[in-house]
């Protein structure tokens, strides 16, 4: 690292509930054996039934924001944090639906009883950061940052930014997406929803599986006090202006380096890289011919954990860097599940077998709708 | 820390009191670049407008600009047009439906018609957006020296839900606005220049605060501020500026106040204390260069 390093930002506690179950171990479990089953929901469609698969993370009738309180809280309590740092911490939230699912199930049970009932009371996207922030008994301030499903990466960065620039000492970086209808049947409106099985890179992809989750980190300027020390050295966030919703190779081969100048990382030094792979034709095709376009014909080892978690949206930064991580503590780098044929036009594979991992810096891939391309950089300290 | 302050070329203000038309803000955008822009909604076309006539204002921007846009409520429209959609008709939501109520779609479009690549962050919050999205701004400010920053209040129709959803009186007036700011690190004769925002946890730290702003500045009280707390700040600043209780609804009175002190005020400063939202108050300073 040269002088002028940044300040280390560190991974210093995390918690989710997902598809996978509860916590860092069921997700290392989960992605490693390819062990997640979707369920299926249903809905109609100009007079057809769909059905489409769903990763639900939640208990039937369980209370979503008492699960995200509990995923945070375990967060905080796994950091191990000071109480007065605990209340200081910041806390930055991503998601990509905010809080619909609320709306969507208050306005559901008001139109049962009332035709005329109205959509949407008192809206506020940040209501959820509001509750937590109550909830927790935090005094620092808070974010919602609303950049469709790169939400979550963006609010990592921007906390990693404010850590190492000494504008916070600590932050709680929450990604949250609760199942809800109006996502289920938007993605299957685009036609980027599959009603099989989601095939990042494959040259039969034909789309997205969703899932839900709750997922936390804890960001410190310390080191962890257990073992091991993930940090963030770095990332990028670009707009893409190429399309609204298909990004392109360019754009997204400029956030990687620009990710990578930022962590002050040679390209040659990245081990492993997590794409966002989402299994639609159009992100994976980007993706690959952007990764090719960064790294050119040394294209470290890849793979999507979409296929084993769903895509979960605004809350995937949170979600897949927490799980990634714990693949990589496990000493693998997990195969990317459901890829068979490779694409041609593509030209590059994800890992078909799982890649032993010995360390070295990763690279984590976010895109979203809007243009909206991150990456983050992070290593292993010990 | 970037403590630079935030120095501001160009602004643009639109707002407009609502009756029951929306103005038809689609041929306004059409006289202005000569492309009809279909397909995108009402909170995208207000976005879009604004930041095209900041833009100008500024005499065009680089293509390395920051884009960061703040709002209360965004694309509230879209999304009670697609919930009665998906509840109440049966009816999936259209692909556009769907794809414009993105939290960043604005932006894109935004970025799209100026040509800008940098980072582009929506900011959605109830209390003090504006100001949150100048902290994350600055934080960025020292790699992208140009920034456009944005506040946008959608109208949204029938007027009459609009008050119920909000629960305001049936008499209340309600407005639209967009409200933009062109933040250039080498402007040579800045408008103005805005310090980094500060945060205090305590109404007491916002107190002091207002008491140490020199004599000559404008002193405000934002809108998220209770009556306590305005009844506080001006136990200690009899002169702060606070909301007319009677005046037209609207979230972008921190955006509307900033830009008539740079266009219209003769004082050296502003100071504005508003509160967080999740327990603390922000100030916003702003000195003339």
């Amino acid at each position: 690292m040269s002088a002028n390093a940044p300040a280390a930002v560190y991974l210093r506690g995390g918690d989710a509930v997902s598809a996978a179950g509860r916590g860092r171990v069921a997700l290392a479990d989960a992605c490693l054996a390819l062990s997640t089953t979707p369920a299926q929901v249903r809905f109609s469609s100009l007079g057809r039934e769909i059905e489409l698969p769903y990763f639900r993370a939640l208990d039937a009738g369980a209370a979503a924001d008492a699960v995200l309180l509990q995923v945070a809280r375990t967060a905080l309590d796994d950091a191990q944090l000071s109480a007065a740092r605990r209340r200081r911490i910041g806390l930055f939230v991503g998601s990509s639906s905010g809080g619909i699912h609320h709306h969507e199930r208050a306005y559901a049970e008001a139109y049962a009883n009332n035709a005329e009932a109205l959509p949407i009371h008192r809206p506020d996207q940040s209501r959820l950061a509001t509750w937590l922030h109550q909830q927790l008994h935090l005094d620092g301030p808070s974010y919602t940052i609303a950049t469709a499903c790169s939400s979550a990466a963006n609010a990592l960065l921007y906390a990693s930014w404010m850590l190492r620039e000494g504008r916070l000492d600590d932050a709680l970086v929450v990604g949250v997406e609760i199942e809800n209808r109006l996502s289920q049947q938007g993605f299957f409106s685009m036609m980027l929803a599959t009603r099989a099985s989601s095939r990042p890179f494959d040259l039969q992809r034909d789309g997205i599986v969703l899932g839900e989750c709750a997922a936390a980190l804890v960001l410190s300027r310390e080191a962890p006090t257990a073992q091991p020390a993930w940090r963030i050295l770095g990332g990028a966030t670009l707009c893409d202006t190429t399309h609204p919703t298909n990004p392109s190779a360019d754009q997204i081969a400029a956030t990687l380096r620009d990710a990578l100048a930022d962590s002050a990382i040679p390209a040659a030094r990245i081990g492993a890289i997590k794409a966002h792979g989402t299994g639609t034709r159009a992100n994976d095709l980007a993706e690959g011919l952007g990764m090719r376009e960064c790294f050119g014909p040394s294209l470290p080892p890849f793979t999507s954990i979409k296929p084993v978690l769903g895509h979960t949206l605004g809350a995937c930064g949170v979600l897949e860097t927490l799980a990634f991580t714990a693949c990589l503590d496990r000493g693998s780098v997990p195969v990317t599940r459901g890829y068979e044929q490779p694409d041609p036009e593509i030209g590059a594979q994800p890992l078909t077998a799982t890649r032993a991992w010995s360390g070295g810096p990763v690279l984590l891939n976010y895109f979203g709708f809007g243009g909206n391309n991150c990456a983050l950089v992070l290593d292993r300290e010990r | 820390m970037n403590a630079e302050p935030l120095r501001l070329a160009a602004v643009s203000a639109h707002e407009r009191i609502l009756d029951d038309a929306p103005q038809d803000l689609r041929a306004e955008l059409l006289d202005m670049t000569g492309q009809a822009f279909r397909r995108i909604n009402r909170f995208i076309e207000l976005a879009v407008y604004g930041a095209l006539r900041c833009g100008r204002e500024a005499g065009g921007v680089g293509d390395d600009t920051a884009l960061y846009l703040a709002s209360e409520a965004p694309m509230l429209a879209d999304c009670v047009r697609a919930l009665r959609g998906v509840i109440a008709e049966a009816r999936p939501p259209t692909p556009f439906e769907f794809m414009n109520i993105s939290g960043n779609m604005a932006g894109f479009y935004i970025a799209q018609h100026l040509r800008m690549r940098g980072p582009q962050l929506a900011v959605h919050r109830n209390s003090a957006s504006l100001e949150c999205a100048l902290e994350l701004l600055q934080l960025q400010s020292a790699r992208h020296r140009r920034a456009l920053l944005g506040y946008v209040e959608e109208g949204v129709w029938p007027l009459a839900e609009q008050r119920l959803r909000l629960g305001l009186p049936a008499t209340a007036e309600l407005s639209e606005s967009s409200h933009w700011f062109y933040l250039d690190a080498d402007c040579a004769a800045p408008l103005g220049l805005i310090d980094p925002i500060e945060r205090c946890s305590t109404l007491e730290q916002a107190q002091r605060a207002l008491a140490d702003a020199p004599a000559q500045w404008r002193v405000a009280i934002g809108h998220r501020c209770s009556r306590a707390d305005i009844d506080a700040l001006r136990a200690v600043r009899r002169d702060a500026q606070a909301l007319d209780a009677d005046a037209t609804y609207s979230t972008a009175t921190t955006a509307a106040r900033l830009i008539g002190f740079l266009l219209l005020d003769s004082a050296p400063g502003l100071l504005q204390v508003n509160h967080s939202g999740d327990g603390g108050y922000y100030l916003l300073r702003v000195r003339r260069a």
